[in-house]
């Protein structure tokens, strides 16, 4: 949290693998992450948007109106893009957690049964 | 109804709104219509595709995440704050609303660093106002609903008074009803009502449905239309021939709906009968609790016997419009002129007849039992009002609490200039967010529990239950207007008393003074708390006492047998109609249901002891009762063979009947044992003959003297009853009893299977085990029992919460004495039994007070409690140990908090 730019909350880095596919507005990246975690992972709106704030503040994502909403009812809403620095930080991110779950399948901490005797 | 959907919507999502706009500026300017949007919309999914407990849950996590956004928000375009962090802005400039705003997030920082508190406040607001709301939207419309009609103000309901039964009977015969409306000229107008059961049939299924038989005005009195078609025309519906007019349900249902009913001819009591109309959704009869499903005129031929020939009550009691201006009284005095006229003209029939008006509110009950309904209406109101008042008591224990703890605080702020409105819109903005936040989640309670506790609680009838005890908007605004003005006062006062302190007195006096007040001086809170440890004690010990007059009800013998019995209902009529014999018929289907496995006795009855309807009959006994009026009431039976082994009734004298008591031999009958003792005292009554039409009908010889058994309640004197062979008087509405060897549920299965094999056309209905079908017996003292459990047990735990919040406080407020005490080398046993005696005098003295209001409970609410006349020893011995346990674990961990106090550290803290 100190750096932003070499670590991100969950929730952002939820955010950001929501993005990869394509841009989508804030409730459908809210559905989408509930969706793909099968209900693990739920974000209120409150933290989503903070984290919306956050990832575009520091250049992660960026945002426009929808241009085939704009004319309906739903004009207020905008639409959430990935940029390449967010591509790459989800990257990094994914790296990082993928070291992470190495470094602990090499403990016995993953064995199916327990070795401790 | 169809507004109050979105109006709830935009009730929960109100308080979200608020949290949006609390956060700081930049971020709702730019996210806030999005966030705000977003939590609707999941809101509204959950709602319809996960069901209220998901979409609940959501809106009380997305609310606490919303409300961090304050909190942890730090923006790059944040302007700089006007005042600093306490809001100590030199004075002089005017911003009204960023102030607002401002006051605003400064005091959900406040409240987020004394969550414990705040938590307990939201808690008890929501137990205080939600279960008040719930409660007492039931109540209201049980007993207090004025009929939901254009002029149901002023409605009045006129109950007859029956000489012969020597009470007000709750009904009305067809003639007087007329005779009324005409000779009457205080009313616009009256309707007469009364349910019918019938067989509905037609399209290859048939159903008993229930519905109402009433005078032609009906729909116009109420002033309701049909929404599909018409309604019956006074005076023109006769010519019409058979028209029914169907209820919502029925018609969505059974016809799914389709336009095209009209004109259609559904088959009811075997005959045709033409849909005229349709009435809209929500219209569900006059009957409070009751649902109706169809509406036939009384000018109907099938009704004649009802309007012209018998004088007898068969009727509800009529309801009728007042004119304008008219007052009861006027009403009452002409009735009497009336019933005098009608006992004139009418020796015989209205002998003793008086006729007495009463406002249309709630459910009808006659008037001997609605002394009894509105003095339970009135308890359960008084238990409201005392939960409410503790709900009151505890906010104002903590808000005094906090606001004394934050006296220093406010002189600091007042000494450097903040002027006291300032300060005083401060605390009214914590308050109000409290009072809001409890506010919300007890609308949710009230919302959802009450129509969940009210449902329970239900009668369990054969009747379609329906009652709207969702609570509207004026129950909530009045228990949620209390609390809120109980909130303002206590939190703002005290502190704003406080701020007018000079700034030295109070940063002196604030860290020794006691937490209980000075030495020897009660204080405000020890009074709070007793009083309500004093109302939870009493309502607890209510509790109970409605639990065993529950048991004393049960524990009643009603002289049959209640395990391992399975009633049911068929309704023979449509072999008439197919020209079968219903005596072959129930000889056929005796035998099948003989033949299921387990099955030990079967018998028919028309009339069940205990059923929602009697069938009362006069006896005329021969040599005794000469003269039409002398006659003795008696609860009438037709049963088959078998039936007093089947249902368990003794038969201590006499013989039962048999297989030769059929249509051809001379008619038999056997009376109750009450019934033979009133009529002929200690004469052998066996042999004996009585007619039940007259001195000079046909009579029946007694051959046999049944034990007795309760008719229509366990509270009653049996009248006495007559029982006749089914073979000598045919009926085709009958019971079923089937007495088994195990589980009597698992039989109804069978029992549909045999019955549809022998004729698809004869419905079985309300299909009961003899539990079920006494339960409506036992409703009233059960609900008592549920209610005022669930009283005491929302008192109780509000009262631990008060408890606590004083307890912890004065752990708090006392630190430095407890330090300087353990410095000194007090053990933790001295330090716990200093606390301790507090809590034990407050629960002495509150229980001392509590057992009395518990008395005063007693006696008025006697008449309710069957057989408890005095509060043991035990149940206060229970009750006393309840409140010991809450208060141990009320106190528990202020005192463990107390314990690990550090002296060295605690003393510098001041």
């Amino acid at each position: 949290m100190k750096d932003p730019s070499s670590r991100i909350t969950p929730a952002a880095f939820q955010i950001l693998l929501s993005l990869a596919d394509g841009e989508r507005h804030g409730y459908a990246i809210m559905q989408e992450v509930e969706q793909r975690t099968r209900g693990e992972v739920l974000l209120a709106p409150g933290t989503l948007y903070r984290s919306l704030h956050r990832l575009l503040e520091e250049g992660l994502v960026e945002s426009h109106h929808s241009a085939e909403e704009a004319s309906s009812a739903d004009s207020r809403r905008r639409v959430y893009r990935i940029t390449q620095e967010g591509v790459a930080t989800a990257r990094q991110e994914t790296q990082r957690l993928q070291r992470l779950l190495a470094s602990a399948a090499a403990t016995s901490l993953l064995d199916p049964v327990g070795t401790d005797g | 109804m169809k507004q109050r959907r979105p109006l709830l919507r935009r009730f929960f999502e109100w308080p979200h709104k608020v949290l949006v706009r609390l956060s700081p500026e930049w971020f709702r300017c730019a996210y806030g219509d999005e966030l705000h949007d977003c939590f609707s919309r999941r809101l509204d999914d959950l709602r319809r595709n996960r069901g209220l407990a998901a979409a609940t849950a959501f809106w009380i996590r997305g609310l606490a995440d919303t409300a961090r956004g304050p909190l942890v928000l730090r923006g790059p375009r944040r302007p700089s704050r006007p005042g600093g962090r306490n809001g100590l802005r030199p004075k002089g400039g005017k911003r009204p609303m960023k102030d607002f705003w401002f006051d605003l997030r400064f005091a959900l920082r406040v409240l987020s660093r004394t969550p414990i508190t705040s938590v307990v406040i939201v808690l008890t607001l929501t137990l205080g106002i939600g279960a008040n709301a719930a409660i007492f939207s039931g109540v209201r419309a049980f007993l207090l609903a004025t009929p939901p009609y254009q002029d149901g103000s002023r409605m009045v309901r006129i109950f007859a008074y029956d000489g012969e039964s020597g009470r007000y009977t709750g009904t009305m015969s067809y003639p007087n009803f007329e005779d009324i409306r005409q000779q009457s000229t205080v009313f616009q107008d009256m309707l007469l009502n009364q349910m019918e059961r019938t067989t509905l049939s037609g399209d290859g299924r048939s159903e008993v449905v229930y519905g109402e038989k009433v005078s032609d005005n009906y729909f116009e009195v109420l002033g309701i239309e049909a929404e599909l078609g018409r309604t019956f025309r006074p005076g023109t519906s006769s010519g019409d021939g058979p028209a029914v007019v169907l209820g919502h349900r029925l018609w969505r249902d059974r016809y799914a709906a389709d336009p095209a009913i009209l004109g259609r001819s559904v088959r009811m009591w075997s005959q045709p009968h033409s849909v005229i109309g349709v009435m809209p959704e929500g219209f569900v009869g006059t009957e409070v609790g009751l649902a109706m499903d169809f509406w036939l005129p009384t000018s109907l031929p099938r009704f004649d016997h009802y309007r012209r020939i018998r004088r007898a009550d068969s009727f509800d009691p009529p309801l009728a419009v007042l004119k304008p201006g008219v007052e009861l009284e006027q009403v009452q005095a002409e009735l009497e002129v009336i019933a005098a006229r009608l006992r004139e003209e009418h020796p015989l029939a209205c002998k003793d007849l008086e006729l007495r008006a009463a406002y249309a509110r709630g459910m009808h009950f006659d008037p001997s039992q609605a002394r009894l309904a509105s003095l339970a209406g009135a308890l359960a109101m008084s238990l409201v009002g005392l939960v409410l008042l503790i709900a009151c008591a505890n906010i104002a224990g903590l808000l005094l609490a906090r606001a004394e703890s934050r006296r220093r605080e406010m002189s600091i702020r007042a000494s450097l200039g903040a002027g006291r409105l300032r300060l005083a819109r401060q605390l009214l903005t914590e308050n109000l967010i409290l009072s809001l936040a409890g506010g919300g989640l007890a609308a949710l309670l009230a919302y959802f529990g009450s129509e969940a506790l009210w449902l329970s609680l239900a009668p369990k009838i054969q009747y379609r239950f329906a009652l709207n005890v969702a609570p509207d908007g004026q129950v909530l605004l009045f228990t949620f207007l209390v609390t809120l003005a109980a909130t303002l006062v206590y939190g703002t006062v005290p502190a704003l008393r406080a701020s007018r302190n000079d700034l030295a007195g109070s940063l002196k006096t604030t860290a020794s003074e006691s937490a209980f007040g000075r030495p020897g001086r009660i204080s405000l809170r020890s009074v709070l708390v007793t009083g309500q440890i004093a109302v939870s004690f009493a309502l607890l010990t209510a509790s109970v006492l409605f639990g065993r007059s529950l048991i004393n009800v049960r524990s009643v013998d009603p002289g049959f047998e209640t395990e391992g019995m399975l009633l049911a209902s068929v309704d023979l009529s449509p072999l008439d109609v197919q020209g079968r014999d219903g005596s072959e018929f129930r000889r056929q289907l005796r035998h099948r249901i003989e033949a299921i496995p387990g099955v030990r006795s079967f018998s028919y009855s028309l009339n069940l002891p205990l059923d929602d309807e009697g069938l009362g009959r006069s006896v005329w006994a021969e040599g005794v009762h000469t003269r039409p009026e002398d006659r003795v009431q008696a609860e009438f039976y037709a049963v088959d063979l078998g039936y007093f082994q089947t249902m368990g009734v003794e038969l201590p004298r006499g013989r039962d009947f048999r297989e030769s008591d059929d249509g051809e031999a001379a008619p038999v009958a056997i009376v109750s044992r009450r019934l033979a003792a009133r009529i002929w005292d200690q004469a052998e009554p066996i042999g004996k003959r009585f007619s039940l039409r007259g001195p000079e009908g046909p009579m029946l010889q007694v051959v046999g003297i049944a034990s007795d058994v309760f008719h229509h309640s366990l509270s009653e004197w049996p009248l006495g009853a007559v029982y006749l062979p089914l073979a000598q008087s045919p009926a085709s509405e009958l019971s079923l009893l089937v007495k088994t060897d195990n589980d009597p549920a698992s039989y109804a299965q069978p029992l549909r299977r045999e019955l549809r094999a022998l004729d698809a056309d004869v419905p079985l209905h309300n299909v009961r085990t003899v539990g079920s079908h006494m339960s409506r017996t036992y409703w009233l003292p059960e609900m008592g029992a549920v209610l005022s459990a669930a009283f005491g047990l929302t008192a109780v735990l509000l009262a631990a919460l008060g408890l606590y919040g004083v307890i912890a406080y004065s752990v708090s407020k006392r630190t430095r004495e407890i330090a300087l005490r353990v410095a000194l080398g007090a053990r933790n046993r001295q330090v716990t039994g200093l606390l301790a005696r507090r809590c034990l005098g407050l629960l002495a003295v509150g229980g001392l007070l509590g057992l009395a209001g518990a008395y005063a409970i007693m006696l008025s609410a006697r008449s309710l409690l069957h057989g408890v006349e005095s509060i043991d020893v035990a149940t206060v011995g229970i009750i006393a140990s309840v409140f010991a346990a809450v208060t141990l674990l009320a106190c528990l961990s202020p005192v463990r908090r107390a314990l690990r106090i550090d002296p060295s550290r605690a003393l510098r803290f001041e």
